[in-house]
């Protein structure tokens, strides 16, 4: 953006007209940079301001330096509750986006009778609130619970536990729950996006002999990397700030083995009454969400050119 | 009610956003509604259920005609009150009275913050101390800079009972032959392994909301406990006070042992408490800890099969002690501009036969229990039990305050310790030591 303003400063002497349509340009934006100063970057400002204090969200508040982030890195809990965020990318985005693709592969490659039907059922979990899916996954997960009825019924009721309940298998059960709501997702984006490759480059190759396999990796992949940023870059953040699916589901347990930075946020600032504490952890989790956010959008620019 | 309202969902909670942190500190909020000819209080109350909902309904509208005043009520759920209440009592224009909750998650923030008043003067004209026993009255005690919970000026005053107990199944019971009453711990535990090998699972248990297992752990923490004063001291931090002793340790050892000799449901650790209360509803459990605010569930289902009793004694001839406390407490706004309407409500609610004799009518507990109003009891039901019970503690002043409500954090904490505990990841003493160093570390905290 500076970058801009600099260069258009010389031009800016030289013609009167110029400058003004320049700064006409500012006062279209202005309504809209104005109600996004306000909810977006006074918020912003005030909750890195608050992150330096301890306040209990009433009375004065207490300027504490870095304390709170030093909590960061010394609180066990909020420790592991970063790296059950990480965890959960492997769920809520690489899963779903080879799901996804594979998906758009399949219902792509020949053209499949009701498509519409089966695209629509696929990309429904999308479409349901996130409250709402994880009070249905909580009856599955149950341990009477449909999923390990099924289980014993085909003869693997060994396998059959108290899946919300074990702190093995809590993580990634509820990591399961984000697949499944964000793979439908995913493979709208791809389905949409192959339709954009033109077909010539299948039909060549086909003549020269390409299978479905090899089709996939030279043709439908390549043609779909700028969606695969777009899909990386939501579904990442989408697991980064995993909170509603958790809340209905486990509340960070067993112990706190399913314990996530949005519903450590959520339980300082209203449960617990450390509001500087919860900032600090909301700036942190922000910077990584920017900075991991940034390293995509970089990474599909460059494999783009 | 307490605890239900932590197991209710709302499905508007909004994620702790950026935005969301910012708000605190700026927007206020307040109801406003104005009726010229009689003035109108404003009340925010949490009592959403269908067994709540219309009991205050009606209260409040036989309040309305005795006092020829309008309450305007406004029900929200738990989550909804714990994320408003602080907005709402420093905006300009607050609701008159806030069921607000005990400890130090709401009420002493803001009764360090002067957002609600003292209640102290109230009580002394209502006579409060004569209808509530002390050891329920106090649950609303603060120190005015808020740093001291359970003693210090009232701030907050409750209507209904919270008692945690021990439902048992009488058909249960008979199969394995058990006749007798359960008087102490050790035939607890006997009758637990029996029903073990009769192949009846011996305790319904749900803890996947983590906080269902602090009353499980609670009810043995208070019967090994050598005094009331101990347990009381350390709840309400009034002394100097440990979570390391040989009862709390006694207490996690026992409890322990229950899970591994799988004397609760199994998976417990991912049944929701809802599933929990259901498998002793639909009789496959023999015994349900949990409270009076269960009832209401329990007895109609069950009806002359169940029963309840509290957590059996540990040493013949101890006090009798039992996790309890009275229902989320209501508070007063320091901006109320009708302060002293509000306090009648409070005492209407909390201390007037006319209340408690309703409350009773409707299978409730109120806190305040006139023997006129006791003596319509029906006997032999669970509502009839529940009472006794309540009288036999409070006689001994022995209700002990919901341990979790020791620190800021403590139900998540002590839950989440509890979830490791009895999921056989964590050893007793370790347990007993985690709890200490969150207890201290807040303590020395403020």
């Amino acid at each position: 953006m500076s970058t801009l303003i600099l260069s258009d400063t010389p031009r800016r002497v030289l013609t009167i007209r110029r400058v003004s349509a320049g700064w006409t340009g500012y006062v279209f934006v202005l309504p809209a940079l104005a109600v996004f100063a306000a909810f977006v970057l006074y918020p912003l400002w005030q909750t890195v301001w608050l992150s330096f204090y301890s306040w209990d969200g009433l009375t004065a508040r207490r300027w504490i330096g870095l304390a709170n982030y030093r909590a960061l890195f010394t609180d066990p809990t909020l420790r592991s509750a970063f790296l059950h965020s990480a965890i959960l990318v492997i769920f809520i985005s690489l899963v779903p986006i080879a799901l996804g693709l594979l998906l758009a592969a399949v219902l792509s490659y020949r053209k499949i009778r009701g498509l519409t039907f089966f695209r629509t059922v696929l990309f429904l979990p999308q479409v349901l609130p996130l409250v709402v899916v994880g009070v249905i996954w909580d009856w599955l997960y149950q341990p009477n619970g449909p999923i390990n009825s099924l289980l014993s019924d085909i003869g693997l009721g060994f396998i059959a536990r108290a899946w919300l309940g074990d702190f093995t298998w809590a993580l990634p059960s509820v990591g399961i729950v984000g697949t499944w709501v964000t793979y439908g997702f995913a493979m709208v984006l791809f389905i949409s996006g192959v339709q954009k490759i033109p077909s010539t480059l299948y039909d060549a190759a086909r003549v020269d002999g390409a299978g479905p396999v090899r089709e996939f990796f030279a043709v439908t992949l390549p043609g779909l990397r700028s969606e695969m940023t777009v899909a990386f870059t939501l579904t990442v953040i989408a697991a980064l700030r995993t909170f509603d699916v958790i809340y209905v589901t486990t509340l960070g347990g067993p112990g706190t083995s399913t314990t996530v930075p949005s519903l450590k946020i959520y339980q300082m600032a209203f449960e617990y009454n450390q509001i500087g504490a919860a900032a600090a952890v909301s700036v942190a989790l922000a910077v990584i969400i920017v900075v991991v956010t940034f390293a995509i959008i970089r990474r599909g620019d460059r494999g783009d050119a | 009610m307490r605890r239900l309202k932590r197991a209710a969902i709302s499905a508007g909670v909004a994620v702790a956003s950026l935005a969301g942190m910012g708000g605190i500190a700026g927007a206020s909020q307040g109801s406003h509604h104005k009726n010229v000819t009689e003035p109108t209080i404003t009340v925010w109350d949490q009592n959403t259920t269908s067994n709540l909902d219309p009991i205050y309904n009606h209260l409040v509208s036989l309040f309305e005609k005795q006092y020829h005043v309008k309450v305007d009520r406004i029900t929200k759920p738990f989550t909804q009150i714990l994320q408003q209440q602080k907005l709402a009592l420093s905006g300009p224009n607050p609701p008159d009275i806030v069921q607000s909750n005990q400890g130090y998650g709401a009420e002493g923030p803001e009764a360090a913050a002067k957002l609600i008043v003292p209640l102290d003067k109230y009580a002394k004209q209502y006579h409060w101390a004569s209808c509530q026993p002390s050891s329920i009255l106090n649950g609303g005690d603060f120190s005015s800079d808020g740093k001291h919970f359970g003693s210090g000026r009232l701030y907050g005053v409750s209507d209904i009972l919270n008692l945690v107990g021990v439902y048992y199944n009488k058909a249960l019971l008979n199969k394995i032959h058990v006749s007798q009453q359960i008087s102490t711990l050790t035939d607890f535990q006997s009758v637990l392994a029996k029903a073990k090998k009769a192949g009846i699972t011996p305790i319904a248990f749900g803890d996947l909301e983590q906080w269902p297992g602090i009353h499980e752990y609670q009810s043995l923490w208070d019967v090994y406990a050598p005094s009331a004063q101990a347990l009381t001291r350390y709840v309400y931090g009034t002394g100097p006070a440990t979570a390391v002793t040989p009862y709390a340790k006694q207490a996690a050892t026992t409890l322990q042992t229950w899970a591994k000799d799988g004397y609760f449901e199994s998976g417990f650790n991912g049944v929701t408490y809802e599933n929990g209360t259901n498998a002793f509803l639909h009789g496959k459990a023999l015994f349900y800890i949990d409270g009076n605010w269960v009832n209401g569930s329990v007895a109609p289902v069950l009806g002359k099969n169940v029963g309840v009793m509290l957590m059996p004694e540990a040493k013949a001839g101890a006090p009798v002690l039992a996790t309890g406390s009275g229902g989320n407490a209501y508070v007063i706004a320091a901006r109320s501009k009708h302060q002293a309407l509000a306090a009648e409500y409070l005492n209407f609610i909390a201390c007037s036969s006319t209340a408690a004799k309703y409350f009773i009518s409707q299978g409730q507990v109120p806190l305040y229990l006139p023997k006129s109003v006791v003596a319509g009891v029906q006997s032999g039901t669970t509502l009839a039990q529940w009472i006794h019970l309540y009288n036999q503690v409070a006689a001994d002043n022995g209700v002990i305050m919901f341990m979790d409500l020791s620190t800021d954090d403590g139900t998540t904490y002590i839950g989440q310790q509890l979830q490791s505990l009895l999921g056989l990841k964590m050893q007793p003493s370790s347990f007993v030591q985690a709890i200490e160093s969150d207890y201290s570390h807040f303590h020395s905290s403020l």
